[in-house]
């Protein structure tokens, strides 16, 4: 039986850690037919694939629930219209079943008496509109309640219910944690005694008030750390469960049996396990609000998604939900209005607003025939247009299914700091194990000073014993081990970086592109289509000077073209179009020819308006007899420069020379002046002869003098062989960019290690690369090497906080400084280090958002300089 | 357009209908082999504690007792999860 997999993408709740991240994996790893799992801790996402024969979404769900986390669900309320109470009886049934059929759907209740169906589902796995679909299908029509909320609004609702979850568990934990450390310090706090009453400070009234903070907002993690066991895995709430648990175990014996001889009365941890409590969960609160923040790329994205379009149907206009318009529905857009989806102006003239999908700062104009992009923004006229592409097929859809794709995969320094934090948590129960036994049989005896104290407290370890002097240094190395900050280093500030990306028009496919991108050394760029237009266009008009003395002929440079214009008006030649759009953008009248003549391979000729005129190549004018001398040296100037020399006769006599060539693109030269200060090396391939290839290069600013060194120009070559050139460059060890138009130069983007598809404008599903560079401007791939070279940085800085944090807190901890400075870190002081390590990790990943490109910095200061005309940033898609 | 609809629902179909017992048979097995072996560990662990700190030095029994609590603790969170996921890998092969 052949195998069907599915994929999937799972919305998670609850993890807060790269250990989180493996626990959610492996478990879904472990069920049969589930393969290719990836676990996203930023997005809270769970990406898969499945067999529906073997495996279903309950017990993918049970399987995330059994490790301590949750598959969140929604509810739906649908209006079932055409659904009479005798009929309803018989098909609520149906209708229920039809329904849940629906993967993600997890149950369906028909209201025979309110016509209405109230769906719970799995947000992100079923739409909306295939819930419509199928009660449509069903026979009746849907409709969506107006408080129905889009999976935008849900997922914050998701991110707002956990902030306001743990604040609730923080202002109670906080609270009594504050009450619980002044009556712990009650006779230390000198004149203040008299306005707190001594009862706080009875060690039962302590214990009582702790008690409370450990079950109830302590709760989450003994009963996510025992869920979590009983499947084999452990997670950060394992750490600080035993360290809670412990500090509050050892209290209540000491409290209750203070000659037990765990250090009495002196040596209760119930404001460490209060406190302890409290600092986690001020951790996780932060880290709530935070986390979400790193992520408003997409959701910009997302609330681009308009949410209704007017629609011509039966010849009137009706508006409908934007997910329900069909290809070739007619739709109507006015002035300041979202266009709906994605498709074909046939009528109207205006200017549409992409800047937010292109990074295109000018409106760009729309006339019949143009294409509009869904999202984007109508500024002055009203159109109508056809519908091209809807639903998951818009360009918009594609932009954010690529950006979700990209964030929800891993980087290979995620994957080996996933690792180290899934594996640490058993190595510091083990740590802790030893530094237990060290204290016990060995430290106590030989450092243990009653004078001691806890670092910034006055509070001496006294009394405390062996077992309790050793139990608290186990404790606190449990909790200050914790790699929260390891496991959110990595994807935040991924996730950040393609946000950042998206924002300019640089789509990364995923984060492991980031990083390739951020080490590369060489870019290769393909010539056509690339760095040029990639069609040939008139560059110089030469007129013959002076005159032939012996005719009447007289033309300046207009009235040469003008001649050529005429002569090529009826041909199909690239040449010939181009000198036709030449004279045409130069507004010069073209008239037909009286007569038209081509002669393959070397030119035409044609009568018009009395005269003869011969267009065609050296060879041409020499068979017809005209003498072309004393323009030679300048035909062979241009010929040097990479240009194709049309030489023009009129009458017989030599009239001039037109040169016709591909030329840059605007910002060409530019581009590789900036990715040359950049340090890297700059390579140029095509399929042109060498000598074409060396002129172009030279104008673009890669030296095409060496063959190695700083620049290259690889000429010649068939576009089969282009991945062949990129594998030489690779074999000398350099790691290699491709950039090229996605189409004819799939195999060299798909060889080298990163591929960059230029000027795809909004079909971005199509296109081969792993960088999709929305906008037609090169300058694009100096963007893209800033963007990734920018997280990369903002991931090794987070890494190197997130393990200083760990690496100065273990020996801390563990009590190696105790051994000659005499100090200890409390539990609770070390709760704090690292609910700091992991707010510094997320608000260092914050600072990505002020993040802008060169290219925008240095537009922006010329705009405020206000010297220079103001000039888009980029040329609009499909300007050439 | 249709005919996807229809293969989408009639998988789901299967994919509804399907009873998922298997895997939470196999879970209890594993549960069961595992806690014969992860038990024994941290009691192991606890009684050579206990030994160590009887025959080593002058300790109090109560450091003694809380000693061999905190170590049979600590080695249970250890062998639990090492245990689970190695008989869980046994059963699958």
């Amino acid at each position: 039986m052949t195998q069907t997999l599915s994929d999937l993408t799972l919305p998670i709740s609850g993890m807060t850690c790269a250990s989180c991240v493996s626990h959610v994996e492996g478990a879904l790893k472990e069920l049969p037919g589930v393969s290719n799992v990836t676990v996203n801790l930023a997005t809270n996402k769970a990406n898969l694939s499945y067999d529906p024969q073997r495996v279903n979404l309950t017990d993918m769900r049970r399987a995330v629930e059994d490790v301590g986390y949750a598959v969140p669900t929604a509810e739906l309320t649908l209006d079932v219209r055409g659904m009479t109470l005798r009929q309803a009886q018989g098909d609520a049934g149906a209708l229920e079943g039809a329904l849940k059929e629906l993967r993600g759907v997890q149950d369906a209740v028909v209201n025979l008496g309110l016509n209405m169906a109230r769906v719970t589902y799995i947000p992100g796995v079923v739409s909306t509109s295939s819930m419509k679909r199928a009660v449509r299908e069903v026979g009746y029509e849907a409709q969506e309640r107006s408080e129905g909320v889009d999976a935008l609004d849900r997922e914050r609702q998701t991110r707002e219910e956990e902030i306001k979850r743990q604040g609730r568990n923080l202002i109670i934990a906080g609270a009594i944690g504050l009450i619980v450390m002044i009556g712990t310090f009650y006779e230390m706090l000198g004149p203040l005694k008299a306005f707190i009453p001594e009862w706080l400070s009875y060690k039962w009234v302590i214990g009582l008030l702790t008690t409370p903070v450990v079950f109830g907002p302590g709760r989450q993690f003994f009963t996510n750390s025992w869920r979590g066991l009983k499947h084999g895995v452990t997670d950060m709430n394992l750490l600080y469960a035993t360290g809670i648990g412990a500090a509050y175990g050892i209290a209540v014996i000491n409290t209750l049996f203070p000659n037990a001889g765990f250090g009495g009365e002196g040596a209760t941890f119930f404001e460490s396990a209060a406190l302890l409590t409290a600092f986690i969960i001020l951790g996780r609160w932060l880290e709530a609000l935070t986390r979400g923040r790193t992520s408003e790329a997409i959701r910009k994205l997302m609330k681009l998604q308009p949410k209704v379009a007017r629609v011509m149907r039966n010849g009137k206009e009706e508006e409908i939900p934007a997910d329900e318009v069909e290809i070739n529905d007619l739709i109507l857009v006015r002035p300041g209005e979202s266009i709906a989806v994605d498709g074909e102006v046939i009528e109207g003239y205006s200017a549409v607003d992409e800047s937010m999908l292109t990074g295109e700062s000018m409106p760009v104009e729309k006339k019949a025939g143009d294409a509009v992009i869904g999202g984007t923004i109508n500024k002055t006229g009203a159109f109508k247009f056809k519908a091209t592409r809807v639903g998951k097929e818009t360009a918009l859809a594609q932009i954010i299914k690529l950006v979700e794709d990209a964030q929800a995969s891993k980087a290979p320094i995620q994957k080996l700091a996933d690792w180290v934090a899934g594996h640490f948590i058993l190595g510091v129960h083990l740590l802790a194990v030893a530094v237990f036994l060290f204290w016990f049989f060995f430290g106590y005896q030989m450092f243990f000073d009653p004078n001691s104290s806890f670092i910034l407290s006055p509070y001496k370890l006294g009394e405390i014993g062996v077992f309790g002097f050793s139990l608290l240094l186990s404790v606190t190395v449990l909790v200050i081990s914790c790699p929260c900050a390891v496991g959110l280093a990595t994807p935040s500030a991924m996730m950040a970086g393609t946000g950042k990306g998206a924002e300019f028009g640089v789509l990364f496919k995923g984060a492991e592109v980031i990083e390739n991108t951020s080490k590369l050394q060489t870019i290769v760029f393909d010539k056509t289509g690339t760095l040029t237009k990639g069609e040939p266009s008139v560059t110089d008009v030469v007129v013959s000077d002076p005159p032939s003395e012996t005719s009447q002929l007289s033309v300046n440079s207009d009235q040469l073209l003008r001649f050529a214009a005429v002569a090529e008006k009826n041909s199909e030649h690239p040449l010939g179009e181009a000198i036709v759009r030449g004279a045409e953008d130069r507004g010069l009248q073209i008239v037909a020819p009286d007569s038209f003549n081509s002669i393959p391979g070397h030119g035409v000729e044609a009568k018009a308006e009395g005269s003869e005129i011969l267009l065609g190549n050296r060879k041409l004018m020499k068979e017809r007899g005209v003498d072309f001398s004393a323009l030679m040296s300048q035909a062979e100037t241009l010929e040097l420069d990479g240009k194709t020399v049309m030489f023009v006769a009129l009458n017989r006599q030599a009239a001039g020379l037109i040169a016709v060539a591909d030329t840059l693109k605007e910002y060409s030269a530019d581009a590789i002046r900036r990715l040359h200060k950049l340090g890297l090396e700059v390579a140029m391939i095509t399929g042109d002869n060498r000598r074409t290839a060396d002129a172009i290069a030279r104008k673009v600013g890669i030296d095409p003098s060496t063959g190695s060194g700083q620049s290259r120009v690889l000429a010649e070559v068939l576009p089969q062989d282009k991945a062949e050139e990129v594998k030489k460059l690779q074999a000398q060890g350099k790691k290699v960019a491709m950039v090229g138009d996605g189409v004819n130069d799939a195999p060299a983007l798909a060889q080298a290690e990163v591929g960059m598809a230029i000027g795809s404008g909004t079909d971005v599903a199509k296109e081969t690369g792993d960088i999709i560079l929305i906008k037609d401007d090169i300058r694009d791939v100096v963007v893209a090497l800033e963007v990734a070279k920018a997280t990369m940085r903002k991931v090794k800085q987070n890494l190197f906080w997130a393990f200083f944090y760990n690496v100065l807190g273990i020996p801390l901890g563990a009590g190696l400084f105790y051994t000659f400075a005499s100090v200890i870190i409390s539990p609770e002081l070390a709760g704090l280090m690292m609910a700091v390590s992991s707010i510094s990790v997320t608000l260092n990943t914050l600072l990505l958002k002020g993040f802008k490109p060169s290219v925008g910095r240095e537009h922006k200061s010329k705009q405020g300089s206000g010297n220079e005309q103001l000039r888009p940033v980029s040329a609009p898609i499909g300007n050439d | 357009m249709n005919n996807c609809a229809l293969y989408l629902h009639q998988s789901e179909m299967i994919d509804y209908k399907e009873e998922p017992m298997e895997h939470e048979q196999v879970e209890k097995e594993v549960a069961q082999k595992s806690m014969l072996i992860y038990i024994p560990i941290s009691l192991g662990a606890a009684l050579l504690f206990l030994l160590a700190s009887t025959l080593t030095g002058n300790y109090p029994l109560v450091a003694r007792i809380g000693g061999t609590v905190w170590v049979a603790t600590l080695s249970l969170i250890v062998s639990m999860p090492i245990v689970i996921s190695r008989v869980k890998k046994r059963q699958r092969m």
